[in-house]
């Protein structure tokens, strides 16, 4: 806007004033000369000054037609003088009422100010497409397998050559394996996170270099020369930012590899903490079909297809696929049911947090309108209390106006709802905004309740006291298990030293931390039927002290010993689930089985000599416990993991064991030690997603609470104001203030009561919503809904006592008077 | 009062000589002998209205005892319009007598 349309606006509203100063100059002129006149007339001078009003009539009404026609003729800038004398008029009443106005601006400032902050987020997080050239037709190339009990699955190399070479809804393809490696030779020894990707990858991906080059199909081939692109962070840090880096080598877990490249930092693949991507070695021919698990692979589909066409293009490829499979193989894979499934990208990074903040973002929605209605409430309750004032709306000449309809419109708007804001429609009022503050607050007192539960759930391991490490040994000082073990072994002992530690064990993955993989169990001597898929189990691998150490309940048998060494006596432990699911109501202990990985023909028999209490995988898992075997660490076993995670018990606090062990380790080789800290830690970090939600859902909800409370303050204040001069009557004939004040509480208490039950119904509305975000608490929990409402009440309670009390108190005078 | 005489009123008072908005409501009341007196702060919408068609104009005079009054005076435009307006109330008027026939009329 130019300074001179703001002259204009100035000299409109300048005008105006002078008009209104003008007219009135011209009436009170008038009134005294007939005043005057009258006194000559003898008139008293109050009844000469009476007889003067009533003869001139409605001088409001003068005033205002007058500022109309003689406004007129300022006809430039005339709409937004009028605007900015709304806004100042405006401005005067809510100067005449500082509470009243910070009670507004606070209200709308919680309301507006949640739902911007909740917006940026869903944003950021869900809207904003991903940083990937076309995102929206990138997909996530999954499957699955509802056969075997798995609702999603990655990918095989197999099925991702066919998939590249044979779909033709797809465009580009790219395939990757996450992968933790150690670098060494570069500074201290450190663990990345990284990828083994292929060529189309990175280049579908639109992956920006900074020097070097991407990969490309020669870096495929089997055989080729190993090469790494760097992340620009891993290069700045660990290669000083050295330009001169491409064609150098690196050492990754004791393998040299060429660097190729260095890929700038906005380029997050896989996930955020991505560091390198090394060239693939997967065989993608059809006898990697059955290898799933670890591999995934993504595409850009065509632009006209939908995900239905795509879908059926996949699942059409892995028939083809199936026709050429070798028949055992083939039974395996139809057993399983497998099936094509891709997602596209942004559901697959964003999809259930994305969910969350919708909620939220729709809760937080909820929070501005209740702010909104608040707001109306407490103008209206506002224009009551100044009409009742004498003086003010009626007789006071009304602020400037260039325009009589604004005028009317920002006087009387308010009025004309007092006219048809009964009893009734505050009680409407009311009980939307009950309707919606319940719903919230069952909302939080869900996940207030999910996480406790999650605090207080038994993981079925002592946590305290626990610290964890884990250790991962390059292959190429480690060569073959037997070194990996022996080293295991002698870390084991120098652990177990340490004054302060009580007991130590490592294992392939420890509670809360997931488990290693899934096999199948033959138990000696039971024929599958032909047809039957067995069961997926989830197995670990513990060392000697594993169930001692974590302290995990042992229900029968016993846990490893000394002599558990090597293959021919070959231990198990098993949970009790997996106990229930083979032998239920008999004996565990003692039974033999063999691995999917030993053939019927050469079995590798192990026994089972121990069960142990089923205990968490994952802190957040729901649902029934899974079966799960724990084999022995051993020499020898070509599936013995380099990656070992440790646990040492202490009867002090385990941070301050931290130095010591690091030193432990250390004194042997100098290895980077992954998640060094307490369990306590690994048990909050599983939290914290959780604590989050449960943050947000808890601002959200105290703000609905507070605005809900000034709102049926606000309601209720006004709905005694209205009634005052219908109670002032009672009061007169002979009521007493404690039946007001009964009458009034039973009717706020009426209205709230029906406002909480219609939020109870919307909250169930809900439920499908809430129970994906909960654990372990049902979205219909009895405890919380009833809790909620009781406090709800409580707080309604709350907001009429005060106006009820008021009215009690109310003289019936007065009140009758001001009628 | 009907609708258009109080223009004709004031224009036939201004034509006779300015006035302030007080004199010109004392002079229909004694011209009308009170007959048509009506809410006084009426006529200042009329007064504006005119003034806006530039039938007549105003300006701020000192009065006796250095009051300021605003002051009405008749305009050219005011002088042609007002044998127009004299003619629509005699048609007006002359209707409204055949239909009452008992009438005073004029």
């Amino acid at each position: 806007m130019s300074l001179r349309d703001w002259w204009h606006r100035f000299r409109a509203g300048r005008a105006d004033r002078r008009i209104e100063r003008e007219v009135d100059e011209e009436i009170r002129f008038h009134l005294e000369q007939r005043t005057r006149e009258n006194v000559e007339r003898g008139l008293p001078e109050s009844e000469a000054r009476e007889e003067a009003l009533r003869r001139f009539g409605n001088r409001h009404e003068v005033v205002t037609q007058g500022r109309a026609i003689r406004g007129a003729r300022v006809e430039r800038g005339r709409t937004l003088a009028g605007v900015g004398l709304d806004l100042r008029q405006s401005l005067q009443s809510l100067r005449r009422s500082p509470a009243l106005t910070a009670a507004i601006v606070a209200t709308l400032g919680l309301g507006l100010g949640a739902t911007s902050a909740i917006f940026t987020l869903v944003f950021g997080v869900a809207v904003r497409p991903l940083p990937y050239p076309d995102a929206e037709r990138l997909v996530w190339l999954g499957q699955t397998a509802p056969g075997i009990n798995f609702p999603t699955l990655g990918l095989s190399p197999g099925l991702f050559a066919a998939y590249a070479t044979r779909a033709a809804s797809l465009e580009a393809t790219g395939f990757y394996s996450t992968r933790g490696l150690t670098l060494t030779g570069a500074g201290d020894p450190v663990r990345l996170s990284g990828a083994e990707v292929d060529s189309g990858l990175l280049q579908m991906l639109g992956a920006t270099l900074l020097h070097g080059r991407l990969l490309n199909a020669e870096d495929d081939r089997e055989g080729s020369t190993r090469v790494v692109l760097l992340n620009e962070s891993l290069w700045r840090d660990r290669f000083s930012a050295s330009a001169g880096i491409v064609g150098q080598t690196v050492i990754l877990d004791g393998d040299p590899f060429v660097v190729a490249g260095v890929v700038v930092d906005g380029f997050k693949f896989p996930s955020p903490n991505t560091r390198f991507w090394i060239d693939s070695e997967f065989r993608t021919d059809i006898d990697g079909f059955g290898r799933f698990g670890g591999f995934d692979g993504i595409a850009r589909v065509r632009p006209e297809m939908n995900l239905e066409a795509i879908t059926e293009d996949l699942d059409a490829t892995i028939a083809w696929l199936l026709e050429r499979t070798e028949p055992a193989e083939r039974d395996m894979l139809q057993g399983a049911q497998l099936a094509a499934q891709p997602v596209p990208l942004q559901t697959r990074v964003v999809g259930p947090i994305a969910r969350t903040l919708w909620i939220l973002f729709s809760a937080v929605g909820f929070v501005l309108l209740i702010a909104l209605v608040n707001v109306a409430n407490l103008i209206a309750v506002r224009t009551q209390s100044r009409q009742s004032e004498p003086g003010h709306a009626g007789l006071r000449a009304p602020a400037t106006t260039s325009n009589p309809t604004n005028e009317r419109l920002a006087e009387r708007r308010p009025r004309l709802d007092l006219q048809q804001g009964s009893s009734a429609d505050s009680a409407v009022v009311v009980g939307c905004a009950g309707r919606t503050r319940t719903r919230f607050l069952v909302g939080s007192g869900l996940m207030a309740r999910s996480f406790w539960a999650l605090r207080s759930v038994d993981p079925g391991v002592e946590i305290a006291g626990l610290l964890r490490l884990s250790i991962s040994l390059p292959e190429s000082r480690y060569p073959g298990t037997d070194q990996s073990v022996a080293f295991h072994d002698e870390l084991l002992a120098g652990l177990r030293a340490l004054p302060g530690v009580t007991d130590v064990a490592a294992a392939s993955n420890i509670p809360l931390e997931g488990v290693t993989g899934g096999i199948f169990l033959f138990e000696e001597g039971v024929e599958m039927a032909e047809d039957a898929m067995p069961t997926v189990i989830n197995w670990v691998r513990g060392s000697r002290d594993f169930v001692q150490t974590l302290q995990v309940p042992l229900l029968a048998g016993r846990p490893f010993e000394d002599g558990d060494r090597g293959l021919a006596r070959a231990p198990l432990v098993v949970n009790r689930a997996l106990a229930d699911l083979y032998w239920p109501g008999a004996e565990a202990v003692g039974r033999r089985v063999r691995t999917s990985r030993s053939s019927e023909d050469e079995p590798i028999w192990y026994e089972v000599v121990g069960v142990v209490e089923n205990y968490a995988f994952q802190l957040a898992s729901t649902g029934p416990a899974q079966p799960l075997v724990i084999f022995p660490l051993v020499g020898g076993d070509p599936t013995t993991p380099r990656s070992l995670t440790y646990v040492v018990r202490t009867d002090r606090e385990p941070s301050l064991l931290a130095d010591a062990v690091r030193a432990t380790v250390w004194e042997m080789d100098t290895l980077p030690l992954v998640g060094l800290g307490t369990m306590r830690d690994v048990a909050d970090r599983a939290a914290a997603p959780m604590a989050f939600t449960m943050t947000l859902l808890w601002i959200a909800s105290t703000m609905a609470l507070t605005l809900g409370c000034i709102g049926v303050y606000g309601v209720f204040g006004q709905v005694v104001r209205e009634r005052a001069p219908e109670i002032g009557v009672r009061l007169a004939l002979g009521a007493n203030g404690t039946t007001v004040y009964r009458m009034l509480m039973r009717q706020g208490l009426l209205v709230g009561t029906l406002g909480i039950a219609a939020g109870l119904v919307a909250s169930w509305a809900l439920v499908g919503f809430m129970q994906s975000l909960l654990f372990r608490v049902s979205a219909l929990d009895p405890v919380v809904h009833i809790a909620m409402a009781v406090g709800l009440l409580a707080i309604v309670s709350l907001a009429t006592y005060v106006p009820a009390r008021r009215a009690a108190r109310i003289d019936p005078i007065e009140a009758l008077r001001s009628e | 009062m009907l609708k258009g005489t109080l223009d004709m009123l004031i224009l036939q008072i201004l034509s006779e000589a300015p006035g302030h908005g007080y004199a010109i409501a004392q002079r229909i009341e004694d011209l009308t002998d009170d007959v048509l007196s009506v809410e006084e702060g009426s006529m200042y919408p009329a007064l504006y209205r005119m003034e806006q068609r530039e039938w007549i104009e105003s300006s701020w005079q000192r009065s006796d005892k250095g009051r300021r009054a605003r002051v009405y005076s008749i305009t050219a435009n005011g002088r042609e319009r007002l044998p127009e307006e004299q003619r629509n109330w005699e048609r007006f008027a002359t209707a409204v007598a055949k239909v009452m026939p008992n009438s005073v009329g004029r």
